[in-house]
């Protein structure tokens, strides 16, 4: 019985305490007490979270992502393989169900490109081009390849790279970008003003590669999406093989190799985290598959 | 009219060959390693193989590399195992020779499957282009197609 009241009461304390929130901002909150408690570390998270949805609302990601996906497909074009492209995004939405952003708005394709490569854009955007296609066996391996981008996507990694780089300089300025609810106030000099910034700003950024961090980051994640949805991570070990053993002379790979750590650093980080996984024994490669649909 | 040379016709079709032939990669250890009976860290130990010893790569199974070598046959971790063509310099051994000989031809040759090269400069000089964007629609796959796609294939039913 008095436990019961002792929880009662701490419930509503709590409830008053938060309701009380409400109504002040983080900044009168900090140094506050309210029931003996500090609000200054919930002010902080407040702020936080304040800035963090203020800087990637999800329509704002995807203008940023169409504008980034439209400078990539200026630079080089979807494959015709039709088959290929429905495989790759039957392949890629279902990789998604297991990530940490099934919501978004997802799109895969092929780039008619002898180039190994893979890319990705804010707000759903995957691209693979099919010099990486065809050096691939299975499904698993396919997946491997795309969860890899799906992660830059969820983690944020190139809005990130834009910020933190200040490229998105004149866009940010403006205040509110193109498609948001503000954009009434904005004039089409504007609109095309942010469109502009956000196209050179993609250049710069795909030329220079994410950090070798994100690129760690989006391989463990890889393995973990993958694994997830079903399919055996080490197809994806094989894929990182496949590109140590291809020389990092040849032509195809020159941009890869400029972007990335090498294969053989990724093999070692790999190898740790899937020391540390579970993984079930009914996992999957599904080469027929794959054969049938990208061979 | 561009004339053929038929030497890089020749060795265009070998490394077309090799490249099919999958239960044969050869590779090397990258660190001293020991060879399984089995796939599987607690099978019987065949014996110890140094770091660099060659290796054919068979099949696969998890993390697991069915290898031939000269100190038998069995299996090694994948992770220790490196494919040959990575390590090797050029002209050290037949494959990377003519892995070496097919680059040289691939950039005097039109490939069917695509453009050749995308590089940096390509990108810091591309122009936006929406309307390619636009294409990307048609291909686009609900969640619920997904979903039965990956039950088609075995797959579990995708959890978040």
């Amino acid at each position: 019985m008095k436990n019961l009241f002792a929880f009662k009461y701490s419930t509503i304390k709590i409830a008053a305490i938060f309701s009380s929130i409400f109504l002040l901002s983080c900044a009168e909150m900090r140094g506050m007490n309210v029931g003996g408690y500090d609000l200054t570390p919930l002010a902080d998270a407040g702020d936080k979270l304040a800035k963090s949805t203020a800087e990637t609302p999800v329509q704002e990601e995807e203008t940023i992502g169409q504008h980034m996906a439209g400078t990539l497909l200026g630079a080089s074009k979807l494959s015709k393989a039709q088959q290929q492209q429905r495989y790759v995004n039957r392949v890629g939405r279902l990789l998604t169900l297991s990530s940490s952003r099934p919501q978004l708005d997802w799109r895969f394709g092929v780039l008619a490109d002898d180039d190994v490569n893979a890319f990705a854009a804010p707000g759903g955007y995957v691209f693979v081009t099919s010099g990486l296609l065809n050096m691939l066996d299975n499904e698993a391996q396919l997946a491997g390849v795309l969860s890899h981008e799906i992660a830059h996507v969820t983690h944020k990694d190139y809005l990130n790279a834009m910020r933190s780089n200040n490229l998105l300089g004149a866009a940010l300025d403006v205040g509110t970008f193109v498609g948001s609810a503000a954009t009434q106030g904005q004039t089409s000099a504007q609109q095309r003003e942010i469109a502009q910034s956000i196209v050179n700003a993609s250049k710069e950024v795909y030329a220079r590669g994410l950090d070798k961090s994100d690129e760690y980051a989006a391989d463990k994640a890889a393995l973990e999406t993958m694994t997830k949805a079903g399919y055996d991570p080490y197809a994806y070990v094989v894929v990182m093989q496949k590109l140590e053993a291809r020389s990092a002379k040849d032509s195809a790979m020159a941009l890869l190799m400029q972007t990335h750590p090498s294969p053989t650093d990724r093999l070692e980080a790999m190898g740790t985290s899937l020391d540390t996984m579970k993984i079930p024994d009914n996992v999957l490669t599904l080469d027929k598959r794959f054969s049938q649909s990208i061979h | 009219m561009k004339q053929i040379n038929p030497t890089r016709f020749l060795l265009g079709g070998l490394l077309l060959s090799s490249t099919l032939t999958v239960m044969a990669d050869p590779g090397q250890t990258t660190v001293a390693t020991e060879l399984k009976s089995s796939p599987d860290a607690s099978g019987s130990t065949v014996s110890q193989l140094p770091a660099g010893q060659t290796l054919q790569i068979g099949e696969r199974k998890g993390a697991w590399y069915q290898v031939k070598t000269s100190q038998g046959d069995g299996w090694v971790r994948m992770l220790n195992v490196r494919l040959q063509s990575g390590t090797a310099k050029s002209g050290d051994s037949t494959l990377s020779g003519l892995a070496a000989l097919g680059q040289a031809t691939r950039s005097n040759t039109t490939v069917a499957t695509g453009v050749r090269g995308l590089s940096r400069k390509d990108l810091q000089q591309a122009q936006e282009d929406p309307a390619e964007v636009a294409k990307l629609n048609q291909y686009q796959v609900s969640a619920d197609e997904a979903r039965k796609f990956g039950q088609a294939g075995g797959l579990p039913a995708p959890r978040n």
